[in-house]
């Protein structure tokens, strides 16, 4: 194959190493003058996918909103979607209420909104006013009159009934005495009980007469006592009536009248009937009663204590649960459909729950305890929640998935859920769910759930993903000029001006690691332009300026780089070793970047490579060691397959090289070092000096093309803090992939250095460039029958290549010669 | 009227110095015994507490054998020989203890005395004039029998007249504790003594007395309640401390009286003795029926 060497790359001009805003695209002087709200950008698939799920009527077109944290999905979503509920009907109110049949199944009423706290203020009132109505009819002279005429006449009928055994006793000389045994007869004479002695005095005929008249008395007795439960059962019966009658009357317009105001609405009208039904079947709950004994009476019978929930009222109250007209915990506007967020979506604040007061030692509960959850609130509208928080809470992801297959809240607690409990409580009536879900996560926890949760995806039919970058074209950037505004304002801060909104688009891209691309990571916007309203208050400055967004990036770079400062520092005071002078066989300087939270930056290391006669073998030091990852591991491999292409395709490659990463004492992941290692294999194998002054970043492929790798400007700017804290030179510089130019967003200090010719970046398309650059010598064409001119690199590494092969090839025979010891030494030789 | 006694040691004012309780086995309960010590130790007087063993029931219990029925079950038994007598006593015994109780927790002066006869007679046989005796409504368990028209205030109106006591508390089982106390005012003689009776008994802290007057005559309804007004504000160590309010029955006697009680919820009427023997049958058995505790003074 015939390769054309390319010449050297030249350094890259100053304008080629960060992309300045354009000023002239912010028409303003200061944010306050761009007009309030606007959409978030950069996020068109989410907006998309976002109005098909809020269009979408159908079931399952719940939406998930999948993107980095920070990245602004709730602010997106929220505003969206509130935007959009607007537009929605008000849905109905929710009341429980008592079930007169069933108290243990508490009714649910929906309500037109509004009108639910109408309706419990109504019957707040009602039973104030019965309360006062009832003891009042039962205080009139007309109900004391009859209810005395019917006592009266029960009282009069036993004692009539008595006084006539009495009497009847009496003219026989027998008593009717009340003893602590119950009814007793005792023989008398004169009125006065007769004791046994004087019994005995009297003629047998009088003693006779007396007996007679007690076994007369007896069997009366007898039938009277049995009469009497009768004439008892008589009286309640008609005292009962009476109360009826007289409870009738006096609920009777008081329930007609709230009735007139609830005509359109015949729920509301069986609910009336039935509280009528029931005061009159307990009206006795109304009328005064003494407190202390019915305490004691109802405690010795084992029923329910006075108390709360004890009260009788309360079966006639409502509970509101849902109330459009007055949505709260942060609910949305009352306009229109509600839209939640729940932040703590645990079981209990999903469907609502049951509480419970102690009363004595008892937990009680009735219908007024019904809490609602988050899905009653958002009913009719949307609910959105943080998926991982609801993951993270026990049952609350089976049972929002069960309500959305069911269609229907129905409120249980995790006992009930498990079938653990077994005391009685109450079933309220499930209410009918219509409610949009939208769940926010990040991409990982989208796809786990698609991938393992079959029933996810019928639920969760859209999925919004979120961009994390955005293009800094021209509207782009005053799209993104927008956004600043919108989060200042929102934030309340100052306002920013142009300059300072110029330099946060700047960031925005060095964000991004691209000089062509903005990220949409507004959290981290919000922030740098806090810290930046901070400085500017500081400096007393009425708008936040480029000078303050600038201290805000380099006070937040101070307090994150401690690490930096530390391997910056070693590496001065050479305990790590890196050399950015000189020349050196078979090393080069590498350039990795480590991540730190937020915080990125370059880390300089120094890649050497050891060559000897073997069997082809490229070995990576780091990967036997386990301290190589698999990108890195399939970097190396390719050097290999690159140096067979190129040099040995007609022979065995007779070498064995070593790599390693000097001084790394943690994991090497990721093939941008590959360039690197491929350089200094080539210096080993040609035994030509490398320049240190350089440093290296780019992978390469098996034709020793340079590709783009990342990190690239806290790579450059890794090694440019080295070189100056040694002195620029003006021979130090960085060779990068030339496909990674469009990703540079250097410092401003870098870029003056690159100016003022003390520094250089190389863009590198091929290794022929890079290697001729770090060596100063041509890489060297390869002529029609694939060899290389004398004096380039190709030549003298074809040349070291071609004797390990015919040094090889004489060990191989000598080996074949069977001769003894030296066999044994040539074959060790080749191992 | 009469007079409101002597100002100066209050000692002297004081118009009750005992309170003398009787009971017998169908009248002791401890709701009763607690009543009645607060009573006491609330007027600074002596307790003495009385257990009225019923004459006809001792006679009984010597029987052999007694044929009892049980209002619960309807039907008779034949009760061992001394059986009801052991009851009898347990009874005794019981009521000793409650009394002893109550009065040893406040640290009343007390007796306890065991009589045999009839409830009532015993009770102001042994009481003095200035003695407040208490007895219970069901007092008289045993043939003390108060058939129709025989209403207990009356009866015991009718004795009060041939005995030294001059008041007799009757307490109602059914009376609501802490309720407001009626007095049914003639402007009788009978009636300023029961003037002086319920300022007597009233609750310090309650204080609150509802006076009827029982009186058509605007006039005559005029002069009452400046009397009365008088009497409370000379009241001594406890002028004004009385909500008194003046409620005029003209025409309704004590039958409205006893309406306008229960509709109050009180738990105490006062009346001269007088005033309740001069009732005529709806008046007696209005008495009979009343749902609270009733005070006859003379």
């Amino acid at each position: 194959m015939r390769e054309k060497a390319p010449a050297a790359p030249s350094t890259l001009p100053a304008e080629a190493l960060f992309a300045a805003c354009d000023e002239t695209l912010l028409p303003f002087a200061t944010t306050a003058e761009l007009p309030a709200g606007g959409d978030i950008v950069g996020q068109g698939r989410a907006t998309e996918a976002l109005r098909l799920a809020l269009g979408m009527k159908a079931a399952g077109y719940n939406l998930f909103a999948l993107g980095p944290s920070g990245v602004g999905k709730f602010t997106f979503v929220r505003h969206a979607v509130e935007k959009a509920a607007r537009r929605w009907p008000t849905p109905p109110d929710w009341c429980y209420i008592n079930n007169f049949a069933e108290p243990h199944r508490p009714k649910a009423l929906e309500l037109p909104s509004g009108r639910g706290r109408p309706l419990q203020q109504e019957a707040e009132r009602l039973i104030e006013e019965l309360q006062q109505a009832i003891p009042a009819a039962f205080e009139t002279d007309e109900y004391r009159s009859r209810k005395s005429a019917i006592q009266e006449q029960f009282k009069e009928r036993q004692e009539e009934a008595f006084s006539a055994l009495q009497a009847q006793g009496r003219e026989n000389d027998v008593a009717l005495i009340k003893t602590p045994m119950g009814l007793a007869l005792a023989p008398t004479k004169d009125g006065d009980v007769l004791s046994p002695q004087d019994f005995e005095q009297l003629s047998g005929e009088e003693k006779q007469r007396r007996q007679d008249a007690s076994e007369r008395l007896q069997k009366q007795l007898e039938a009277f006592l049995r009469e009497v439960p009768r004439w008892e059962r008589e009286q309640r019966e008609q005292l009962r009536t009476l109360n009826r009658e007289t409870t009738q009357y006096a609920v009777g317009h008081l329930i007609d009248e709230m009735k007139k105001h609830w005509e359109d609405l015949p729920a509301v009208l069986d609910h009336l009937e039935a509280v009528r039904a029931d005061v009159i079947e307990n009206v006795e709950d109304f009328l005064p009663k003494e407190q202390t004994p019915q305490i004691l009476i109802a405690a010795a019978a084992g029923r329910a204590p006075q108390g709360p929930i004890a009260n009788p009222f309360r079966r006639y109250q409502v509970n509101v649960i849902v109330d459009q007209q007055q949505r709260g915990n942060g609910d949305s506007a009352q306009e229109g459909a509600p839209v939640v967020y729940e932040d703590h979506p645990t079981l209990s604040n999903l469907v609502g729950r049951i509480e419970h007061i102690a009363q004595f030692g008892t937990l009680m509960t009735d219908f007024m305890l019904i809490k609602a959850g988050a899905l009653h609130r958002a009913n009719g509208g949307c609910l959105i929640l943080d998926v991982r928080r609801v993951l993270m809470n026990s049952f609350a992801y089976e049972t929002l998935k069960r309500v959305l297959r069911s269609g229907c809240i129905r409120i249980e607690s995790v006992a009930e859920s498990l079938g653990w409990s077994t005391t009685i409580t109450l079933e309220p009536e499930p209410i009918p769910l219509d409610v949009k879900v939208i769940l926010l996560g990040d991409p990982l926890l989208y796809y786990l759930l698609s991938a393992y949760d079959p029933e996810f995806s019928e639920l969760f039919r859209v999925a919004a993903d979120f961009d994390t970058r955005m293009d800094r074209d021209a509207a782009g950037t005053q799209a993104y000029a927008q956004m600043i505004a919108t989060i200042a304002r929102t934030a309340k801060l100052k306002p920013i001006d142009r300059g300072g909104v110029a330099r946060l688009i700047e960031h925005g891209a060095r964000l991004v690691g691209d000089a062509e691309k903005l990220t949409t990571h507004a959290d981290t916007l919000e922030s740098l332009l806090r810290e930046a309203n901070f400085w500017a208050g500081e400096a007393d400055a009425g708008t936040i300026g480029r000078a303050h967004v600038q201290q805000a990036i380099d006070a937040r770079t101070y307090r994150s780089d401690l690490l930096r400062a530390r391997i910056q520092e070693e590496i001065g005071r050479g305990t790590l070793v890196i050399e950015t002078e000189g020349a050196r066989v078979g090393q080069i300087n590498g350039l990795a970047v480590i991540q730190l939270n937020h915080f990125a930056f370059g880390r300089p290391s120094r890649i050497s490579c050891r060559v000897r006669l073997g069997k082809g073998e490229v070995i990576d030091i780091e990967r036997e060691v386990a301290l190589g990852g698999p990108l890195h591991s399939k970097g190396v491999l390719i050097l290999s397959a690159f140096l067979s292409s190129r040099y040995a395709h007609e022979q065995p490659l007779s070498l064995n090289a070593s790599l390693v990463f000097e001084q790394s004492y943690s994991g090497v992941e990721g093939d941008s070092a590959s360039s690197a290692e491929l350089y200094a294999l080539l210096s080993a194998l040609a035994e030509i000096p490398i320049r240190q002054s350089l440093a290296v970043t780019g992978s390469v492929d098996q034709q020793g093309r340079v590709q783009a790798i990342g990190g690239v400007n806290e790579k450059i700017e890794g090694f440019f803090d080295i070189c100056v804290a040694r002195g620029l030179s003006g021979e130090q510089g960085v060779l990068i992939p030339a496909a990674n130019v469009k990703h540079l967003m250097l410092r401003a200090d870098v870029v003056a250095a690159c100016r003022e010719g003390r520094f250089a970046v190389y863009p590198v398309e091929t290794i022929d460039q890079g290697i001729t650059l770090l060596t100063g010598i041509p890489a060297g064409e390869a002529d029609e029958k694939g060899g290389y001119p004398l004096g380039t690199v190709n030549r003298a590494v074809a040349n070291r290549l071609a004797r390990f092969v015919r040094k090889a090839v004489r060990l191989a025979r000598e080996a074949d010669g069977g001769k003894g010891n030296r066999n044994a030494k040539s074959r060790e030789a080749l191992r | 009227m009469s007079a409101p006694p002597a100002g100066g040691d209050p000692e002297v004012r004081r118009r009750f110095r005992r309170v003398v309780v009787a009971f017998d086995w169908g009248s002791e309960n401890a709701g009763a015994v607690e009543l009645v010590a607060a009573l006491a130790e609330r007027l600074r007087a002596e307790l003495k507490a009385m257990f009225v063993e019923d004459i006809d029931l001792m006679r009984l219990a010597e029987h052999p054998h007694v044929f009892a029925f049980s209002a619960l079950s309807a039907t008779g038994q034949q009760l061992a020989a001394d059986h009801l007598r052991r009851v009898l006593r347990s009874r005794l015994a019981r009521s000793r203890e409650a009394i002893e109780a109550a009065a040893e927790r406040r640290q009343l002066k007390y007796a306890f005395e065991v009589r045999q006869g009839r409830l009532l007679a015993e009770a102001l046989k042994a009481a003095e004039s200035e003695d407040l005796v208490i007895l219970s409504w069901t007092a008289g368990g045993g043939t003390t029998s108060f058939g129709p028209g025989q209403a207990p205030p009356v009866v015991i109106a009718q004795a009060l007249a041939e005995a030294h006591a001059r008041s007799v508390l009757l307490l109602h089982p059914e009376a609501p504790a802490g309720g407001s106390l009626v007095l049914a005012y003639d402007g009788s003689a009978g009636a300023d003594a029961a003037l002086l009776a319920a300022l007597e008994v009233a609750d310090e802290d309650g204080g609150a007395i509802e006076v009827a007057l029982l009186s058509g005559r605007t006039a005559e309804v005029e002069r009452w309640a400046e009397t009365i007004r008088q009497t409370l504000a000379d009241y001594p160590a406890r002028g004004g401390r009385f909500r008194a309010r003046l409620i005029a029955f003209p025409g309704d006697g004590l039958e409205g009286v006893c309406r306008t009680a229960a509709r109050l919820g009180a738990s105490l009427i006062v009346l001269g003795a007088d005033l309740a023997l001069a009732q005529h049958d709806t008046g007696r058995r209005a008495l009979e029926r009343v749902g609270c505790s009733v005070l006859l003074v003379r």
